[in-house]
């Protein structure tokens, strides 16, 4: 067979870096505002992490790892030609988002329905360095499972794409871009996880 | 390495990968349980480091990638720790 149309795997997966170098920027900003916060109100970050939900907060983490492995497996799946298996993996990691999602509705649930939410009656009763972990909680939070959702759509296109041969074993560049992807959804959660949830 | 012969990691590899970094999780809540101050903090921040290490290397493929992507990700997170330090100059001597 041959290739008349340009392809340049190396450009795209570089570009696909670029992207999360921006991300990673992002969030670092964030985590230099909890870092800075963090020093100035210890005792206050300290009560208000103590009431966070560790063990969805353990689950989650769990969660987001096994559907890393997922996801990188079906690379290996689709470089092996093997498009059934790689299709099974790339359905259980969109799986795993979804609990991560659930989780994630009962953990802010219980939160709001404890009257815990930005610009709720409670939170501005609150001493200064819990307002702030707990604004900062939802901001960081919030903006992470809006990638998680991100996410979760650049797997069903990928999904899909392999469904149809579009991605196959010697075309597959946007099912690895779309892997980092959902790794960088991991890297973040794993800083997330001890600052917000174990540190108390 | 060529450009167009990619390396294909085994399912064994990702295998014993997310093993460590459940075992590394484990550690992390387990040592939280003691209270042992900054020592806590400092401890789960290595733990975090190293995790999101292997992380990059086998998951995000970095260990197979060309050396130009290695450094260019080397590099955003130096500039973010650079930030960090500075920020904390200005922060606890001002």
């Amino acid at each position: 067979m041959i290739h008349t149309e340009h392809r340049d795997d190396f450009g795209a997966k570089m570009g696909m870096w670029l992207f999360i170098f921006t991300e990673l920027l992002l969030f670092g900003g964030l985590f230099i505002v909890y870092a800075v916060y963090r020093s100035q109100y210890p005792d206050d970050f300290h009560i208000a992490a103590s009431q966070l939900n560790t063990f969805i907060g353990t689950i989650n983490t769990i969660v987001l790892l096994v559907s890393s492995m997922t996801v990188a497996m079906s690379i290996t799946a689709i470089q092996k030609g093997n498009k059934k298996l790689a299709m099974s993996l790339i359905a259980i990691t969109i799986i795993f988002a979804l609990v991560f999602m659930v989780n994630k509705y009962f953990e802010w649930g219980a939160k709001v329905h404890h009257g815990i939410y930005p610009g709720s009656e409670l939170m501005l009763t609150l001493k200064r360095g819990e307002l702030l972990f707990f604004s900062l909680y939802y901001f960081m939070t919030g903006l992470h499972a809006l990638h998680i959702i991100v996410g979760m759509i650049i797997l069903i296109v990928a999904f899909v794409k392999v469904k149809n041969s579009k991605i196959n074993n010697s075309d597959y560049v946007l099912l690895e871009n779309g892997g980092l992807y959902w790794h960088l959804v991991d890297l973040i959660w794993i800083f997330l996880f001890p600052l917000l949830y174990l540190i108390s | 390495m060529t450009m167009n012969k990619h390396h294909i990691t085994d399912y064994k590899t990702y295998g014993w990968v997310l093993a460590i970094l459940l075992f590394l999780t484990a550690l992390t809540v387990y040592i939280t349980w003691f209270d042992l101050k900054a020592l806590t903090i400092a401890a789960a921040l290595v733990i975090a480091s190293v995790k999101v290490t292997i992380v990059l290397t086998y998951f995000m493929h970095l260990k197979y990638d060309s050396l130009v992507l290695r450094l260019m990700v080397a590099m955003v997170f130096l500039l973010i720790a650079l930030v960090f330090v500075l920020t904390f100059f200005d922060y606890l001597f001002r």
